[in-house]
């Protein structure tokens, strides 16, 4: 079975950039992609996407500056979204988005992330999140960052995501241009395939089986008869 | 002495209204891979922009298997081609020319 690529991160301004960036990622032969737009825009993106053939997802990306704040964000988005991502550069909050469990990804390659060292590594439950559009525009203390996280996150087997973090068609990468970041900075080239494939889509979709109730509080999928299996890969 | 294994990666200009010689697009992700690797791995990498196919947009680069994650981390970082904006796709990656062109 091929793989099913997965564009984790668009941000698009408004609805015409969104449908130039959906035809894009159609065209790049993505599967699905977690858009991060707000209420009004949402059912147009949804409606946009069928059109296309791609699954979208909803995704919303937290900048807390307190641990109290964190807390009090997820209660309100964790269950109105399929994606919820953390950026900080506080590392108590970083800790604490790192280990709490309605959290699914940590952004960790922007210019001012916290140093990810052997304490963070211990209590990392959710994944690191690499963004492309941080190493396009940071430049070298991005891909200094990028290293950190892919050479820990290789060593460590803790998850890893890459994704585009695009706000217009021109920012969007193919799946191997994004895997190659991972490639080139020393993790192999399976691992490097599973961040944009594998990893984002198993979490999409079990999040999306948990916001449709298909899923046991256990963790077990709730299948009818006749229903097509879900399966991420 | 062993055979340099070679990889043809067939990259399509987005948008396609923008154009660009084979010449142009070498040099510019030369400029790229150098900013990335440095000098040794532009010599490692040995690329060449091979030939335009009938297609217009569309360009076969060839490189070293090795620098295979370099070149396409390269090809990713470009932004601008020809003083516009501008983004390169990986269409498809072979080991043969005419298994990328069939």
């Amino acid at each position: 079975m091929p793989r099913r690529f997965v564009d984790s991160w668009l941000r698009p301004p408004d609805t015409s950039s969104l449908e130039r960036m959906l035809k894009s990622c159609c065209e790049l032969g993505f599967w699905a992609v977690a858009v991060e737009v707000d209420d009004k825009f949402w059912s147009e993106a949804k409606r946009l996407t069928s059109s296309y053939g791609l699954e979208i997802f909803r995704r919303v990306t937290l900048h807390p500056s307190s641990k109290g704040e964190l807390y009090n964000l997820l209660r309100n988005v964790r269950w109105k979204c399929d994606l919820v991502s953390v950026v900080t550069n506080i590392r108590d909050v970083f800790m604490a988005a790192a280990r709490d469990m309605r959290v699914d990804t940590v952004v960790a390659n922007h210019i001012d992330a916290v140093y990810l060292d052997r304490h963070v590594v211990q209590v990392a439950v959710n994944s690191f999140e690499v963004v492309f559009s941080n190493i396009a525009v940071q430049g070298f203390e991005s891909v200094r960052n990028s290293m950190r996280v892919v050479r820990t996150a290789y060593r460590s087997r803790l998850k890893l995501i890459v994704s585009s973090g695009a706000q217009d068609e021109f920012s969007l990468r193919s799946p191997r241009q994004l895997a190659s970041i991972p490639w080139c900075l020393g993790a192999g080239p399976d691992f490097a395939l599973n961040t944009v494939s594998t990893t984002p889509a198993k979490i999409l979709v079990e999040n999306r089986g948990r916001l449709e109730g298909r899923i046991s509080p256990e963790g077990v999928w709730r299948l009818v008869e006749g229903e097509e299996e879900v399966s991420p890969n | 002495m062993s055979r340099v294994r070679k990889r043809y990666l067939l990259i399509r200009v987005y948008p396609r209204e923008v154009d660009v010689t084979p010449a142009e697009l070498k040099r510019t992700i030369v400029d790229e891979l150098l900013g990335l690797g440095g000098l040794l791995s532009l010599a490692e990498s040995d690329i060449s922009v091979k030939r335009t196919r009938l297609q217009g947009g569309e360009y076969i680069l060839r490189c070293g298997l090795r620098s295979l994650p370099v070149v396409l981390l390269s090809t990713a970082m470009v932004r601008q081609l020809g003083g516009k904006k501008a983004r390169l796709d990986i269409v498809k990656i072979s080991g043969t020319l005419k298994g990328l062109t069939s």
